[in-house]
């Protein structure tokens, strides 16, 4: 199998299938190599796929692919063992096209975006792991599989091969992952009857809910999730690692406690595991960012650590598909100048810096540091509790006004002033 | 552990005959921070009983790469499964 192709892309990913598939349409000779049986068989993530970017590349992609529900109410949810509040957004837009997002399994959705650059014509490789590369002096020429003959050249490689990106590391583009790097995800799919899901979440049958929860991590930075698919719910925790390492508690355990808190033991109920997965998130936004490319090689998603956390938001695909335009658009860009390999780097460094990939991550720089705050994660949640329930509880006799309990609340903290500065800094993050 | 091993049990695998993790138990025997254990998503990773070190299972991985990025003493050996084996997920 020793062939030489333009550009060997490893990954079969949103963002590896987005940049095969470009340059394969633009008629370059394409390996797309990907370790699992098929694209997607490796691939988890929370579940909701933003759809403006993917409308870019692939207009009207709702008509074709198989997204679940069209995702038209949002939600936080601030809880503690016995209480919860929840801020919620639905709008009729979500529902009609351009749409905002939908849920998408990954086994279909990325098995579907590969197809689409193998029809353009790159060439699927799958069942090969890349595991090393191939050198010429200083510049990679390719990559070696655990295929007999495996070797695979190429005048540039595209390393989308996820967050633990072993080709990065091995060409020196990005440095070990640390824990503070990284959150841990775990999810499970639950069946549950379509017309179940749309009265218990309230939505018409093509439409669905995300939700994601504050407070119930047992005081870990993390948080759950909870996404409807079209007769399925995702439901799973998300822990920052550096925290679990040293705790005792278990997330596979988080996960159950949070099934069975009182106000989402009703969402759930009746609905039978399916499946269960697990996968790290790159979360360490701007700061981490390796080089993304150089010595012939051009990193995209996750293995750029291209995901935005926004403490609202958690973007990852948009993000891998972003990218992986980014880099076809600057292959090509220098192969047309005849200088493929040495021109890419610069001309995809530039591509992302104008596109939103990197003023995003840039703005955001600060919001991981904001989110690693332990207090958001347990004591402003019971705050924001008693708040609540000074408010809404009806006593026999006197009540104080929404200032004063608020007030008195505050006066329990250890310090009202480190309240107000995480506010501030909280305003200015998210 | 019984409502993980459910979810493990549902996981398709397709076997490696060969492990693509490795644990020096010989460096890691004096360690007491568990951090392997803390993290494991599976439950590859578990405390031995009465003795020091931890029991290791690559069979039920998912290959999330968090164990490798934990060890402070260098005892894992982590690479991907052979192309084609290992986890394979359907709906995630």
């Amino acid at each position: 199998m020793a062939e030489r192709f333009d550009v060997v892309v490893v990954g079969a990913g949103p963002g590896g299938s987005t940049a095969a598939y470009l340059l394969a349409k633009a008629g370059l000779d394409v390996a797309l190599v990907e370790r699992g049986p098929y694209p997607g068989a490796k691939n988890i993530f929370g579940g909701v796929l933003y759809s403006q970017t993917l409308n870019k590349l692939i207009p009207d992609f709702w008509a074709e692919a198989p997204v679940e529900r069209a995702i038209t109410r949002r939600s936080i949810t601030f809880m503690t063992p016995e209480s919860s509040f929840s801020l919620d957004f639905g709008h009729t837009e979500y529902g009609r096209a351009p749409y905002n997002g939908f849920t998408v399994f990954r086994p279909r959705f990325d098995q579907w975006l590969a197809d689409r650059a193998q029809a353009a014509g790159a060439l699927l490789i799958p069942e090969t792991t890349a595991t090393d590369l191939i050198w010429q002096g200083e510049r990679v020429a390719g990559v070696i599989t655990d295929r007999a003959d495996g070797e695979l050249r190429a005048d540039l490689v595209v390393a989308a091969d996820g967050v633990n990106s072993l080709l990065a590391r091995k060409a020196g583009l990005a440095q070990p992952l640390l824990p503070g790097d990284v959150a841990l995800g775990i999810k499970q799919v639950l069946a549950l009857d379509a017309g179940v899901i749309n009265n218990r979440f309230n939505v018409a049958s093509g439409e669905g809910v995300a939700r994601e929860f504050v407070g119930c991590t047992e005081g870990l930075p993390g948080g759950a999730f909870l996404y409807t698919n079209r007769s399925s719910l995702a439901v799973g925790i998300v822990v920052q690692v550096e925290a679990l390492q040293g705790s005792r508690v278990r997330i596979y355990d988080l996960l159950e406690q949070f099934k069975g808190h009182p106000h989402v033991r009703g969402l759930v109920n009746g609905a039978k595991l399916m499946e269960y997965a697990a996968h790290l998130i790159p979360e360490r936004g701007y700061r981490m960012v390796p080089r993304y490319g150089g010595k012939g090689m051009l990193l995209v998603g996750d293995a750029a650590g291209f995901v935005l956390s926004t403490g609202v938001n958690l973007e990852g695909v948009n993000y891998a598909v972003a990218s992986g335009m980014a880099a076809a658009q600057a292959v090509l860009r220098a192969k047309a100048e005849g200088q493929m390999t040495e021109g890419s780097a610069a001309y995809y460094q530039e591509a992302l810096a104008k596109s939103f990939v990197l003023r995003n991550l840039k703005r955001f720089r600060h919001t991981p540091v904001f989110l690693r705050n332990t207090k958001l994660y347990s004591q402003y949640p019971q705050l924001l509790s008693r708040v609540l329930q000074g408010i809404y509880s009806v006593p026999n006799g006197e009540r104080g006004k929404v200032a004063g309990v608020i007030r008195r609340e505050l006066g329990t903290l250890p310090s009202t002033i480190s309240f107000l500065a995480d506010c501030l800094r909280g305003v200015r993050s998210l | 552990m019984n409502h993980l091993n459910e979810g493990i049990d549902l996981i398709y695998y397709r076997a490696d005959g060969r492990p693509h993790i490795r644990v020096r138990g010989e460096v890691c025997s004096g360690c007491t921070e568990y951090r392997c254990v803390n993290v494991c998503p599976a439950g590859c990773y578990l405390e031995k009983d009465n003795e020091p070190g931890i029991s290791f299972q690559y069979e039920r991985c998912l290959e999330c790469g968090t164990c490798r990025l934990v060890c402070g003493s260098g005892a894992i050996e982590w690479a991907y499964p052979r192309g084609g084996k290992g986890v394979i997920y359907r709906f995630t």
